[in-house]
This record gives structure tokens, C-alpha cells and sequence, in this order.
């Protein structure tokens, strides 16, 4: 069974100008153990599908469809049952460590204050193991450190103190949005490091957006591309990456300026992605892909299914790609 | 090559003000770094966050005041004593594109008058056709349409805004652009647009350009030489082919090993050479080569003397003891 089944999450939030669309129909899967992988430019709705997993969307936003983790429904339920799961079973690291550690409140408190909650240990015991996973994640001198406040740690520092925060209780699912994205690449490459050594480790499932297509091909399993909201190509790395099916996949990657070759011209997508208020009728990519068809433009779009939980979302058939 | 910039010793030093703990402090941002820019050429400079690239730009803009050193600006003006007048008629030749494409809009002008601004600061008789024409020119040039001339920054998108960006550099015919993280802060697809639009209009103007970046891949692409930066010295300087195929020097090495690159074969099988611990504080230098602290070759005599950048017989710079040609 799944850890995380996902079923045609939709996200939208109210505002003055209208509705926007963030999530559409977006349905996944995360097995135990597994690293999935989501990307997708800004306004793609990857962070909006994953705040709505852990329950934190603001408070404008309509949520419809499934949620389930370890079978418990997430949807629709209170939010003391949510705190229950959340930091606990499920935990979460955001972008910016900054401003996601409480500045006021030295490491050791914020630390000790989850396995008191969650564990209910003794506060000599909740220590004794914050420093354990401080060691965990590579922190010098841990022991002297758990009593700092966050801004006497570097950028990269702040980020292991809240992995280590994370995974605390042991969380089956950790997500991580965007974990290295303001990081330098050499911090980034300690962090991925890190997630990887725990992943080992405690054999937990992740799930980390991105947009960094370098980062998918580092640490993950699997990988969901998202547009405009949609889930549009989901499968094994290998597959999306040597053999992508979708038009914006294809594109994406031929976009992206490599180490490993040099190209003469990048390959652009034309045009920019759509207004979420106002979303086409039919395929969201319809606008900038380069093999758009009348089916494209009206109606529902096929849900291809290939082995491996492999799918993509488009009306081209394949072969004519 | 004709030189556009040569550059000696420059120093680019901070005071600290403010608290008790922090008075007498010098951040040493750029430390004693020289190097030559090439008309016609895009010289890349990468480094991580605090490594000195942004103050190293923002000195050759007298957006900071340099500290010591000697700048020569097509071999006779000395940018390091150049008063604020001299600045004025400099800028006409030196541009910059910034990293934030809405945030360096003024949002309160349209399209017009942002591109058009630089004209009427320094050909104030122009006529208002005249002005008209080469703001129409250069938005053509960028990919902006004819009816978006009098719109206002916030109806477009981060792509569009930067590229408003680019005409207003270029409007003046610049001797020497510089591109402070001007693609970063975009999206991958629409990165793409503007990475080949700069190139274009490099080959196209034969623009001589400064292309900062912390993204290898990015700089890999579009720079014929490329220098490397760590705590405000020079660690390496080379043609791009060189410095993406040797590497001489440990950072660069770090540096280019720890980008993850888009192929999962390729990442399966690479060996990371992991950097421990942080960039020290440019307050505190390390005495000796300032990446000695991290360095996986460091030997005794890195941590009393500072290694000048020395030749490697193929074209590469090199500041390092240890690596030899």
C-alpha cells in the first residue's frame, strides 16, 4: 500500500480579482521508501499541492478530492487530528530556514518542545536526542550548538537544524519544498548529501519540489512534472529524462543549459505560461507547445497510462511525437 | 585584443558601523584582485554567495566606492579616483542589468520613459521623434511589440521586465555592460529566452559584457572566459573550454563537482568532492589562501602566505601552492 495516495486534489483560492485555479485534478502516488520528485516552473502549484497535504493552505483556498496518508483521510479533517499527524508521521522542511526557525527561541527549545509534544519524553531525554540527529545531520560541535539561536548559524547550518527538526519523530513521509533552493552549490550539495544518508538511514519516503532538474536527477526515484496546475508526465527518472513523452517535458529539459554538453543555441519554449484565472479550455501547455492540434483546444485530455505507474497527460498519440 | 578594463589590486572594503561589537570592523569584500576585460569578450565571474562579485560589479558602476587599487577604463580613466562628475559621463559607457527585473522598474513610468530615460539624461536636445525611433528600435531588438510602449512594469511578466531592462542598457551604445545575476531570479523556460537573447545581441552589437552568475551551467554557455571568485579573491581564471575541462584549482574543482547535473546516469556515477563546513567570515579572513580552511590540499605554507595567481603554461590562471603546471 501507498504511504500517500493523492486523487484528484484540487486547489483553488478566492480572491478579489476572481478565482485562481493553483491545483487541478492532480492524482499520485508515494510508496514506501521511495524519493518522488516534483517539478515545475513558478505558478505551477507544486508547493500549493504539498501545502495541501500538510494541511497549511491559506485560509481563501478551496480544497476537493483525496488525501489519503498510511490510509487516514487528510481532507476535510480537524485540525487537532491534523496536528496528531503533522510533525509527527509527517513532517515538512520548507525553502527558506530563516524564516521557518522561530528567532526568539534558541535550537535546543525548539527542538526539545516537538518530542515532549508528539513523544511526550522528559525533557532530559528530548535533548539527549536532539543532539543525536544534530550529529545526524553533520553539525560541529552539537552538543554546544543546541543552545544557539538561529541566526547564529550559517544559511546551510540552519537548513540541517530544521531536517534534524523534521525528522524527530521519525516521520514516514518527509516533503521538502525547494530544501537547497537558496542554498550555495557546495551547501547544496552537503544538504542533498544529508537527505540522501537519511533516506538510507531511516528507509522514509520524500518528497521534494524543485525546480532544479540537476536536483531530480541527484536524488530521485521518480518525478511528477507540473504546469499551470496539472500534473502533466509523471514516471521513473530514467524514463523522463532519457525519454520523455509529453511535449513540455521534452521542451523543459531542452531548455535547461547543462554542464555535461555544450549546445550552440538553447532550445526555448515560446510565449509564457497561463493566467491561472483564466486557464484554456482543454491542455494547459496548448499555447507554447510546438505540436498542438484542434483536439488540444476543447474537451478532456487523455490520461496515457505506460508501465512503471507511468503516465502523461495529453491528447498526442504516441508516435506521432 | 584590445583592452576595454584592466584592473590592478583592486580593493573593495566595507567599514562597519553601528554597534560597540561591530565598530572598527572591515568587511574585506574584494581583496587585491587584478585581471583584464577583452573588448568584444563575456567574462563570466562565479562564485557563491559572499565570495565579493556583486561588490566587484557594483565598484566598476561607483555603485561602491573602491578602496585602493587601480582601474584603467579604455586605458586612461582611473575608475578607483573618479569623482562624481567623472561617474556621470562614465556611465553613459558602462551599464548594468540588475537581478530583480520588476524591482529596478520604477513602476510609476511606462516603457517609454523607462527605456527612453537615459537619452534624455545624457542627449538632452535629442528631438522627442529622434527619442521615439531608438526606443522603438531597441524594443524590437529586445522582443517587446510596438503597443506595449506605454504600458506600465507591473502588466508584465519577469521575462518581460528584464527584458525592458536590457534595452534601457543598451540604449546608450555601452562600451562594457555588466550582468549582476541578470537571469537567476527566472524561470526556467523563460531563463532560456533570455540567456539567448543576451547572446544574440552579444554577437549581433559585439557587446563586451561582465556576466555574473553563481549558476556554472548558465555562465558555461554564454562567457568565453570565466574567473573564479572565493571570499573575495581570485582562484581561478581561464578560457571557458580550459576551466571546464581542467580545473585546476580545488574550489573550481568543489565547485563544478557539487552542480547536479540533469542526467541521472551521469549523477549516479559521480563522485561529489564534498566541501565541509562554511565560507568563513569576510570580516576575518583566513590568514593565509583564504580557501585554506576548506581545502582538501592545503598544506602548512597555504595557511602563512596568500598564493598569487600564477601561469599553468596552457592559458589558465591559477592561485594556488599546491597545483602546479
Amino acid at each position: 500500500m501507498p504511504i500517500l495516495e493523492v486523487k484528484n486534489l484540487n486547489v483553488s483560492f478566492k480572491t478579489i480579482d476572481g478565482i485562481v485555479k493553483a491545483v487541478n485534478d492532480v492524482s499520485f502516488t508515494v510508496e514506501q521508501g521511495e524519493v518522488l520528485g516534483i517539478v515545475g516552473e513558478s505558478g505551477s502549484g507544486k508547493s500549493q499541492t504539498v501545502l495541501g497535504i500538510m494541511g497549511l493552505l491559506a485560509s481563501n483556498s478551496i480544497v476537493s478530492g483525496s488525501i489519503k496518508f498510511l490510509g487516514q483521510e487528510l481532507i476535510g479533517v480537524s485540525t487537532a487530528a491534523l496536528n496528531k499527524v503533522r510533525g509527527n508521521k509527517l513532517s515538512i522542511i520548507f525553502q527558506d530556514p530563516m524564516t521557518s526557525l522561530n528567532p526568539y527561541l534558541t535550537i535546543k527549545s525548539q527542538m526539545t518542545e516537538v518530542l515532549t509534544l508528539h513523544k511526550g519524553m522528559s525533557k532530559r531525554d528530548a535533548l539527549a536526542e536532539s543532539i543525536r540527529l544534530l550529529d545526524f545531520v553533520r553539525i560541529p560541535e552539537a552538543k554546544e550548538r543546541v543552545g544557539l539561536y538561529p541566526h547564529e548559524f550559517s544559511g546551510g547550518m540552519r537548513q540541517r537544524v530544521m531536517i534534524a527538526m523534521a525528522l524527530l519523530c521519525r516521520p514516514e513521509l518527509l516533503i521538502a519544498d525547494e530544501p537547497t533552493t537558496a542554498l550555495d552549490v557546495t551547501v547544496q550539495a552537503q544538504i542533498l548529501q544529508i537527505l540522501r544518508d537519511l533516506q538510507t538511514e531511516f528507509k522514509m519516503s520524500v518528497v521534494i519540489i524543485t525546480h532544479d532538474m540537476g536536483v531530480v536527477a541527484n536524488i530521485c526515484d521518480r518525478v511528477n512534472v507540473m504546469y499551470a496546475g496539472r500534473l502533466l508526465e509523471s514516471g521513473s527518472i530514467d524514463n523522463i529524462f532519457f525519454d520523455a513523452k509529453h511535449p513540455y517535458t521534452q521542451a523543459l529539459l531542452n531548455s535547461i543549459p547543462s554542464l555535461d554538453h555544450q549546445v550552440e543555441k538553447l532550445i526555448t519554449i515560446p510565449g509564457e505560461p497561463p493566467n491561472l484565472m483564466s486557464l484554456p479550455q482543454g491542455c494547459v501547455f496548448q499555447g507554447r507547445c510546438e505540436k498542438v492540434h484542434n483536439d488540444c483546444c476543447n474537451g478532456d485530455i487523455m490520461v496515457q497510462e505506460f508501465a512503471d505507474k507511468r503516465f502523461m497527460k495529453c491528447n498526442l498519440a504516441l508516435g506521432q511525437g | 585584443m584590445e583592452k576595454l578594463l584592466e584592473i590592478k589590486d583592486l580593493k573593495v572594503y566595507f567599514k562597519l558601523k553601528g554597534g560597540l561589537l561591530c565598530r572598527g570592523k572591515t568587511v574585506y569584500a574584494v581583496d587585491n584582485i587584478s585581471f583584464d576585460v577583452y573588448k568584444g569578450e563575456v567574462l563570466g565571474i562565479v562564485g557563491e554567495s559572499g565570495c565579493g562579485k556583486s561588490s566587484l560589479a557594483r565598484s566598476l558602476v561607483g555603485l561602491n566606492d573602491i578602496t585602493g587599487g587601480r582601474v584603467l577604463f579604455l586605458g586612461k580613466d582611473n575608475l578607483a579616483s573618479a569623482n562624481s562628475s567623472r561617474w556621470h559621463s562614465l556611465r553613459k559607457d558602462i551599464q548594468f542589468i540588475f537581478q530583480d527585473p520588476v524591482a529596478s522598474l520604477n513602476p510609476r513610468m511606462t516603457v517609454m520613459e523607462i527605456i527612453a530615460e537615459p537619452l534624455n539624461v545624457y542627449y538632452r536636445h535629442m528631438s522627442k521623434e529622434d527619442v521615439l525611433t531608438k526606443v522603438l528600435d531597441m524594443m524590437h531588438l529586445v522582443g517587446l511589440s510596438d503597443n506595449q510602449i506605454n504600458r506600465y512594469p507591473q502588466e508584465f511578466s519577469g521575462g518581460q521586465c528584464q527584458r525592458i531592462g536590457i534595452a534601457r542598457a543598451l540604449i546608450l551604445d555601452p562600451h562594457l555592460i555588466i550582468c549582476d545575476e541578470s537571469v537567476s531570479a527566472l524561470d526556467v523556460s523563460i531563463k532560456a529566452q533570455i540567456i539567448n537573447l543576451l547572446k544574440d545581441l552579444q554577437k549581433k552589437l559585439s557587446l563586451t559584457i561582465i556576466f555574473i552568475s553563481h549558476d556554472l551551467s548558465v555562465v558555461k554557455y554564454i562567457c568565453d572566459r570565466v574567473l573564479v571568485m572565493y571570499l573575495g579573491n581570485i582562484m581561478e581564471l581561464a578560457t571557458k573550454e580550459l576551466l571546464y575541462r581542467m580545473h585546476y584549482h580545488p574550489y573550481t574543482q568543489a565547485l563544478l563537482s557539487a552542480v547536479p547535473v540533469a542526467n541521472p546516469q551521469l549523477e549516479r556515477n559521480k563522485k561529489t568532492k564534498l566541501l565541509e563546513g562554511d565560507l568563513p567570515s569576510p570580516i576575518n579572513p583566513p590568514h593565509g589562501c583564504v580557501f585554506s580552511t576548506r581545502c582538501p590540499l592545503v598544506e602548512s605554507r597555504c595557511k602563512e602566505s596568500r598564493p598569487m595567481l600564477k601561469p599553468m603554461g596552457d592559458g589558465s590562471m591559477v592561485a594556488c601552492f599546491v597545483v602546479n603546471p
